[in-house]
């Protein structure tokens, strides 16, 4: 039996436990792949019964996992207590948000989970407890450091239609301008290419690259960092023998015809590469780390803090996480 | 019963579609039960697209709107050319075009401007025509600005599709450039024409919805400043002003919320990209803030079946019908 994901709690006040309740019960119906929790047992079992849901859990060792994922949730205790309420976050939060994401990075690398899945976390209630790391991404970057260098994570979100990645994420936009440089461009396009390639088993990835300004600049009427910063980034990206278009028009890139010419595009800010995925996929897209050693994917929303512990909540995004886990995971196998 | 609003229709590029389509529409009995068509062009070009496309109108040919008349089965046809002796060749590029097709808006909003027409309807252009013409152009909303004496930053393009409209703050500029114009002025100045378009268009009430600049709305000042610093402030002004107005939402999130008569973003791509993906081909363009009203239509002026007979003038009339009922509210 190939080994199974490690899912993260993630924001334990979140929505995050009842979507790993929800896909689990649905397990069968969905094909899921095997999955363990990384959670406090005690923690899921009352957000369970909260939930009126009759899940029978089993706390396990990872390696138990995957025989026990047929007939009860497996949880592999993550040794701290959990005592947030739904939509309350508490200081049991961060603490075991972390270790939840820490656990599955060492399980994945010892080989006993095949991927990392994780649950969405709150970042500001990170920030409070002294976290220092920007997000979810850079902190398995860090985690995921050889000989103490960190590799350079690529956010990816993927549906079965679009995959798009933006190259500069959580950034103010007048901030873009200082960010955006020809390297980064091509250092995106190079680790997407690769991934799409090894992880994907796409042979010859095809990326589509948006210019920054409206138009892609229109011959550089309408700004000159098409010319200057992305023209030169996809020149060097076809010269390393991959096949990169663009700068092209963001607004005539994401129809149904259009998105048949590639595998995936490159957006130069956050809300050029959230707005077609979200309007193409709003309930499907999964959150793809690529660049990293091991698989690592997220369903695109957040901690729902509103929603959490309700039974409202959709656990669809995560279920297309982990089954593009798996996917990935057999891929590069 | 007061009488049906004038629609003026610019022909647009005389070697596409829109002379044919200007017609057809024109001869649409649909049109003629909510309004009186007027169509602005080239007499000769559109004599060439008549024969050309097996159409027999029986044209009147006016020199100013005031001779128009609608009791007979005749199609009123105000003259208006750029001087050219135009050599029509369908499916063609040619400065003449360009210039030929900008006169026949320029006449239109001319008669808009003064009162002869309620509002004007423009056929495809060409602008690559245009462009050898060695004429500025970046679309409707700068020209109608430029044609109607606003400034050109101060005339909105609000995009038309099924029920939805995208109005844009900043559109054919540079990030940078948009970045500049980002003010609490500016804010409750994209508001305010928005709220008063959506009038004219009929909504009493309407609700608008403001999407942000940066990811997420600047997420509480941790992705940028000009939500807390200029968006909110414009946005309160509004409300302060009796507008029903909300936001900033993120822009990836916003047209999920279905429940508003429109939005606004920041940015050209923030709406192009929703427009193109869930309105393909069905957006009309109409440039608000300015003294007249003015659309677009939904598509460009097919160079590849232009003077063939075939052209459907479906957004034609979908345009001139959506301004006729605006137009018989005022």
């Amino acid at each position: 039996m190939s080994a199974p994901l490690a899912l993260t709690l993630g924001e334990p006040a979140g929505i995050g436990p009842d979507i790993a309740l929800a896909a689990w019960a649905r397990r069968a119906e969905l094909a899921l792949p095997p999955f363990y929790l990384l959670a406090d047992p005690a923690f899921i079992a009352r957000r369970a019964t909260l939930l009126k849901l009759d899940i029978p859990l089993a706390a396990v060792t990872p390696k138990q996992a995957a025989e026990a994922f047929a007939t009860a949730l497996p949880i592999v205790d993550i040794g701290l207590r959990v005592t947030a309420q739904p939509g309350h976050p508490d200081d049991s939060s961060a603490p075991a948000a972390i270790a939840a994401i820490d656990r599955a990075v060492a399980d994945v690398r010892a080989g006993h989970a095949a991927a990392v899945v994780t649950n969405p976390i709150a970042k500001s209630v990170l920030y409070r407890s002294g976290f220092a790391e920007p997000g979810h991404t850079e902190y398995l970057a860090k985690l995921a450091a050889e000989n103490g260098v960190a590799p350079h994570p690529v956010m990816m979100l993927w549906s079965p239609e679009l995959a798009v990645v933006p190259v500069t994420i959580h950034l103010p936009l007048r901030q873009v301008f200082d960010a955006l440089t020809t390297d980064l461009i091509v250092q995106t396009g190079r680790i997407v290419a690769q991934d799409l390639r090894q992880r994907f088993g796409i042979a010859a990835p095809r990326l589509a690259i948006a210019g920054l300004n409206p138009h892609a600049g229109e011959q550089g009427t309408l700004g000159d960092e098409d010319a200057a910063i992305v023209q030169p980034a996809v020149a060097r990206l076809f010269a390393e023998g991959i096949d990169a278009r663009g700068p092209l028009p963001a607004d005539t890139m994401f129809h149904e015809r259009a998105r048949k010419g590639y595998d995936a595009a490159l957006c130069m800010y956050h809300d050029q590469a959230l707005i077609p995925i979200k309007t193409i996929a709003f309930d499907h897209g999964v959150n793809v780390t690529l660049g990293l050693p091991f698989v690592r994917t997220s369903p695109d929303h957040g901690t729902a803090f509103d929603i959490a512990g309700m039974g409202s909540a959709n656990p669809g995004s995560l279920v297309a996480a982990l089954k593009l886990a798996a996917r990935l995971t057999a891929k590069s196998a | 019963m007061t009488a049906l609003p004038r629609i003026a229709i610019a022909t647009g590029d005389p070697a596409g579609i829109g002379p044919e389509i200007s017609l057809k529409a024109a001869l649409d009995p649909g049109i003629h039960a909510l309004c009186r068509p007027i169509i602005v062009g080239d007499p000769a070009v559109l004599d060439a697209h008549a024969k050309a496309s097996g159409l027999a109108p029986n044209i009147r040919l006016i020199g100013a709107i005031a001779e128009a008349d609608w009791s007979d089965n005749a199609v009123n046809v105000l003259t208006a050319t750029s001087g050219d002796n135009i050599a029509l060749r369908f499916g063609t590029i040619d400065p003449a075009y360009g210039r030929a097709s900008l006169a026949s808006a320029r006449r239109a909003i001319q008669a808009a401007l003064a009162n002869e027409v309620d509002a004007v309807v423009a056929a495809p252009q060409t602008e690559k025509s245009i462009a050898l013409a060695g004429i500025k152009f970046d679309g409707y909303p700068t020209f109608v600005a430029r044609e109607t004496g606003i400034p050109e930053n101060d005339v909105y393009l609000m995009v038309c599709f099924d029920d939805y409209r995208i109005v844009h703050m900043t559109l054919h500029l540079s990030v940078r450039q948009a970045l500049a114009l980002m003010t609490r002025e500016r804010v409750l100045h994209v508001i305010r024409a928005t709220d008063t378009a959506l009038q004219k268009i009929g909504i009493a009430k309407p609700r608008i919805y403001v999407g942000g600049l940066n990811p997420h709305a600047g997420e509480d000042g941790l992705f940028g400043a000009e939500e807390t610093d200029v968006i909110k402030p414009g946005i309160a002004d509004a409300e302060a002003a009796g507008i029903d107005v909300h936001g900033p939402y993120g822009a990836d999130t916003m047209f999920h919320k279905r429940d508003c008569d429109a939005y606004i973003v920041m940015l050209h791509d923030q709406g192009h990209i929703t427009a193109k993906l869930l309105g393909f081909n069905r957006t009309a363009g109409l440039p608000i803030g300015s003294p007249i009203l003015f659309s677009s239509v939904a598509h460009g002026s097919a160079h590849d079946i232009a003077g063939k007979g075939l052209a459907n003038p479906g957004a034609v009339i979908e345009a001139v019908k959506r301004l006729a009922r605006t137009a018989a509210q005022d």
